[in-house]
């Protein structure tokens, strides 16, 4: 078992499907597509799991992420091959404006995640555990007794209020 | 470097020196994300503090102008979560990230008023005027990207860069010759951007490096100090906008704004400045700018103000070709002569309230005639000193005339050296004494 991430997202800003087309679109351009990690007011961005994540990387030459649409319930795994983070709060624009959707290109996010690929996934194949939500430190208390447990379901995952799960998988 | 104590640059100076003792760059990260500062020249306070030494005695960098030239690429490598940052990197690092998403808005603007090319060369002055960096730009949707391919010491014209493509390898040397080929004048300074479409601006003048130390002086002395409660400003010949846009955009007490240029073609490429740079809808009050295409006429506009700007033409004319301009097209007008300067002088008691202050740009090319025009109820001010700002003598429409160098050489004090001919600028406020 390995400790991966699982991010969420929905369609705010495109049409049904448009965020994962988008992003498909331009890796098959360039082999390669950065994606936004937005966080809400309320998070925090984890450092030390970035840091974890990105030294594994380095090693392993990338590592496989997932992500969760909450509006559809669909959920994609990715090739991640870096990981780029705001040293200070005021998050950083894309950093390649020619590999990232249009409509990131007037924001601002505390951390980028280049993917090799994207593909679409069956929950009902792949075994996750819990591991913690760093991006809220104040719930860990509150979901202790999640940790270690399996997922039961995306719909269980959609309820806990954060855009990033630490999970344990088999890569 | 021109550097004139502004409260601004000293806010900075002290957020660098905070960042030092504290360990942390707060300070200089909320004053550079202050909206209202977002013409404040970052460089310059590290200039100022002194580089590299202090907060970044452990950057890997030993010049500004190396971690300038890198700064794209370095960015990267801070953004890596793995990295451990000094506070030093921090403060350069939240500098850079201002900086450049100042021209990607800038650019962005430009791009829907101005319809300025998908990709090409920005002239990007920085530091008091000491550095001008040579950046490629490229639009990609909404944002674009950047790359800083040169830079010009203490530029001496606003395309100073002749020596810098000899040191360049090849690769750079190609980006500065497609930005000389342009046919797109794009001059960055302090939060504007003028862009000048040669095709279609091409009997507009500038952006001249003149033009460039005025903005410079009314930055640090006006915009960063506030000692002036400036409501009401005009510029006679506004050229290419520069210093009308700066006014509109980084004055922040501005309700009213006159400018006028005896050329159409100027008139319209300062409104496109003009809106392509101003912050108009995030103003805390109305401004209204009006544009006049026409001669100046002192009683034209029957205001006083609190600032006048003036970049005049102060090239005498040797006797020969006095009768000359009377013919000759308004662009021949806008350099040859000093009649612009007379009109303004003596009406400085009709353009100015009292305690106003009129920015004319002189040279020691007249500067004898310039200063004898000042009335003498007037305060004179020489923000540059008696010394004043030697720059390259560039004007195509002198140079292919010999006559006219050789007047100027003789009689004018045109210095000559080498193949370059150089002048000084003396800008000078004066002030209509109040009572």
């Amino acid at each position: 078992m390995e400790k991966t991430v699982i991010l969420r997202f929905r369609d705010l800003v495109t049409e049904e499907g448009g965020t994962i087309r988008d992003h498909a679109s331009l890796l098959e351009k360039y082999g390669e597509v950065w994606w936004g990690w937005w966080m809400r007011p309320y998070e925090i961005p984890p450092r030390p799991l970035f840091q974890e994540l990105s030294n594994r990387i380095q090693k392993q030459g990338g590592l496989i992420g997932y992500l969760f649409d909450t509006g559809s319930t669909r959920l994609y795994s990715a090739h991640i091959s870096r990981i780029l983070m705001a040293p200070l709060e005021n998050g950083i624009p894309t950093p390649e404006p020619e590999r990232s959707p249009s409509y990131y290109h007037r924001g601002r996010y505390p951390a980028w995640f280049l993917l090799r690929s994207l593909k679409e996934v069956n929950f009902l194949d792949l075994k996750f555990i819990y591991d913690s939500f760093p991006t809220m430190p104040e719930l860990q208390g509150t979901l202790a007794q999640l940790q270690g447990k399996r997922v039961s379901s995306l719909e269980q995952m959609r309820q806990i209020d954060v855009t990033l799960w630490v999970v344990q998988t088999e890569q | 470097m021109i550097l004139l104590n502004s409260p601004l640059h000293q806010t900075l100076l002290d957020a660098i020196r905070e960042a030092e003792t504290e360990g942390n760059c707060h300070k200089w990260n909320k004053v550079l994300k202050t909206p209202n500062s977002s013409f404040a020249d970052g460089f310059l306070a590290i200039l100022d503090y002194g580089f590299p030494k202090g907060v970044f005695a452990n950057s890997p960098f030993h010049e500004l102008d190396e971690w300038l030239l890198k700064a794209e690429a370095w960015r990267r490598d801070i953004l890596d979560p793995a990295a451990t940052h000094d506070v030093g990197s921090l403060v350069l690092y939240v500098l850079w990230e201002q900086f450049r998403s100042t021209l990607i808005q800038l650019l962005r603007k430009s791009r829907l008023n101005s319809e300025i090319p998908q990709s090409g060369g920005l002239l990007v002055f920085v530091g008091g005027l000491s550095k001008c960096l040579i950046m490629r730009y490229e639009m990609v949707g909404e944002t674009a990207t950047l790359q800083a391919v040169g830079i010009v010491q203490d530029p001496k014209s606003v395309f100073d860069f002749w020596g810098a493509i000899d040191q360049v390898d090849m690769k750079t040397r190609d980006e500065l010759k497609t930005i000389l080929a342009s046919g797109h004048k794009l001059v960055v300074h302090r939060g504007i951007l003028v862009h000048v479409d040669r095709l279609r601006d091409f009997d507009v003048f500038g952006p001249s490096i003149d033009t460039l130390v005025l903005a410079e002086i009314l930055s640090q002395e006006i915009f960063e100090s506030k000692q002036l409660r400036c409501e009401t400003a005009m510029e006679i010949g506004c050229g290419n906008g520069l210093l009308t846009a700066a006014i509109a955009s980084n004055c922040e007490s501005i309700r009213e704004l006159f400018a006028i240029d005896t050329s159409f073609s100027a008139v319209s490429c300062t409104q496109r400045n003009v809106f392509s740079s101003g912050r108009f809808i995030t103003r805390p009050q109305k401004l209204s700018v009006y544009l006049v295409a026409g001669p100046f006429r002192p009683s034209l506009i029957n205001r006083r103000f609190d600032l006048v700007v003036c970049n005049p033409p102060y090239i005498p004319l040797p006797p020969t070709m006095m009768t000359e301009t009377s013919q000759v097209a308004d662009y021949f007008q806008a350099v040859g002569g000093t009649s612009l300067i007379q009109t303004v002088l003596e009406s400085v008691h009709i353009l100015l309230r009292p305690g106003g202050k009129l920015l004319l740009m002189a040279s020691s090319l007249s500067l004898k005639e310039t200063l004898s025009l000042i009335p003498n109820d007037c305060k004179v001010f020489t923000p540059l000193g008696e010394k004043g700002l030697e720059v390259i003598f560039d004007v195509y429409a002198v140079l292919k005339r010999p006559e006219w160098v050789q007047y100027l050489r003789e009689s004018c004090g045109l210095i000559q050296q080498g193949n370059l001919y150089f002048h000084t600028l003396h800008p000078i406020w004066v002030e209509l004494t109040a009572g």
